[in-house]
């Protein structure tokens, strides 16, 4: 091989990494609308048993308080039941997260659910191997860093109160819906 | 006299040990003049960049123990302010090319480049433990060297350019992909996979060129990227229950690539290093894959068989082709 040809495609590679790196994140940007639903969301307390603790829940799209037991809904992975702590609101627009009062909370129109009405979902950073052929998945989470995530790829980061940034301390209650906007 | 004739007289004279090599060596310096013996040229050579390192080890003892009495200013001018003043004095200095001492200096502003701007970009406010300073800074460091290494066409600056460019490829990589597809540890082995392979090539391309210091170059190059590019492909093979197949079943093919290209560059450290992992891809494929059928110790035994297969293998052609 000739010898100059080995060292443009010794610099060429790294680039080209580069190139298909920045490709995969910008890239489902073109192919997706960005996220239109910010989020309500706990800053919960020390992990506790839900027993006789106060805690919220989302009926008829509104949050409430409630006292009393967790009681799970067959088939339905995710708790109903959220333990009592700050209630921050995340602004899709700002992209800022701001501490609201319960009474603040309460006048919010909820929609219920992990995904948003939108197909985004707010995942914590994941240490993987990756999730198509060849690469198999693996690894562990990383709460330090949180991001909104569609099917096709798009992702954005989120920024979450501080101390949320722990896997036990965020609690997702509810997509706000648009109308409050 | 024809030139045969006294070439025979030279070795009849050693043969009886009436002259010995240095005093013919010497012979040839006193007639041809300026340069000294090569062993006199390493020593000073590394003597000057023991004394680069020692400096360095100096400035950041000082820069440690008065961090907090420093002002912003100071700081500045003692990181990048040597750096630039090492440079300057280098590029003064060039003229003298003979006795290195240019190298020395060229040395101690290289190493003393990063903390400068490090300390420059903490001043001015930027993290600079985040992925986007560390970009900035490789980019500039590595601007710095490859823009020297144009202008002076210094194998030193090829050193440094490779170094900051191989920092400047992580950081911007880092910096890009929080959330990559490949996640971080496939994603960490991936680009380890890059660099080595990128080593390997600048390696080959160094080895064509007339210059010492770049064919050592490649022979470093070529170590540290069949470390790299062998290491982390064996890595993305995983273990039994969660291997990857694809890379599992390809490992042998790169190996004996490795192996094969030992021999078409008479390169040892390809032979070096393609049997040392080749080894240890054979101990991992029995333990993963024998141990419970075959039994531990006929997978031992098996194992050994096939090193002493392998060592021999590495043996013969060192000697038959490289030696």
């Amino acid at each position: 091989m000739n010898k100059n040809l080995s060292l443009y495609i010794g610099i060429a590679i790294p680039i080209l990494m580069i190139i298909g790196v920045a490709a995969s994140i910008y890239a489902p940007r073109w192919f997706s609308e960005s996220p239109r639903y910010g989020f309500l969301y706990l800053e919960s307390e020390e992990f506790a048993p839900y027993d006789g603790k106060l805690f919220y829940s989302v009926r008829d799209g509104h949050l409430i308080e409630e006292k009393g037991e967790v009681v799970k809904i067959p088939g339905d992975p995710y708790p109903v039941r959220y333990r009592a702590g700050k209630l921050f609101r995340y602004d899709i627009r700002t992209q800022k997260s701001t501490e609201i009062s319960l009474e603040e909370a309460k006048n919010l129109s909820l929609i219920q659910g992990q995904r948003s009405p939108d197909g985004f979902e707010v995942i914590c950073s994941h240490n993987n191997r990756g999730n198509f052929f060849p690469f198999f998945d693996g690894g562990y989470s990383d709460c330090s860093r949180r991001y909104l995530v569609n099917d096709i790829g798009y992702s954005e980061e989120v920024y979450i109160s501080a101390s949320a940034r722990n896997y036990y301390n965020f609690e997702l209650i509810g997509w706000i819906d648009t109308i409050d906007i | 006299m024809e030139k045969q004739t006294i070439l025979d007289q030279v070795t009849l004279g050693i043969r009886q040990k009436l002259v010995t090599r240095e005093e013919v060596m010497r012979a040839c310096e006193l007639e041809l003049g300026g340069s000294v013996s090569k062993s006199h040229y390493n020593v000073s050579k590394l003597l000057y960049y023991i004394g680069g390192v020692i400096v360095f080890v100096g400035i950041m003892v000082l820069m440690w123990q008065n961090w907090e009495r420093f002002n912003e200013a100071t700081q500045i001018l003692i990181t990048l302010g040597s750096s630039i003043a090492a440079y300057v004095v280098a590029v003064l200095f060039q003229g003298k090319r003979q006795s290195n001492l240019d190298s020395a200096f060229f040395f101690i502003s290289f190493i003393l480049l990063p903390v400068g701007l490090m300390t420059t970009f903490y001043n001015a406010g930027l993290e600079v433990g985040r992925a986007y300073a560390q970009s900035m800074v490789s980019l500039l460091a590595l601007a710095t060297a490859a823009s020297s290494l144009y202008v002076f066409k210094r194998p030193l600056f090829a050193l440094f350019s490779t170094i900051f460019g191989t920092w400047f490829f992580v950081a911007i990589t880092e910096l890009l992909s929080p959330q990559s597809l490949l996640g971080s540890d496939a994603f960490q082995a991936y680009r380890i996979l890059v660099i080595g392979v990128s080593y390997c090539l600048l390696g080959y391309y160094y080895s064509g060129r007339k210059e010492s210091s770049y064919r050592h170059s490649a022979s470093w190059l070529y170590s540290v990227g069949n470390i790299l590019s062998l290491g982390s492909t064996m890595w993305l093979g995983g273990w039994s229950p969660d291997q990857n197949v694809f890379w599992e079943a390809i490992y042998p093919g790169i190996v004996f690539g490795g192996l094969f290209l030992s021999v078409y560059l008479r390169s040892k450290p390809f032979l070096i290093f393609g049997s040392l992992f080749l080894v240890g891809y054979i101990g991992k494929i029995t333990s993963e894959y024998f141990a419970d059928n075959l039994g531990w110790p006929f997978m031992l035994v098996l194992s050994g068989l096939m090193l002493i297969a392998v060592g021999y293998g590495a043996f013969h052609i060192n000697k038959k082709y490289l030696a």
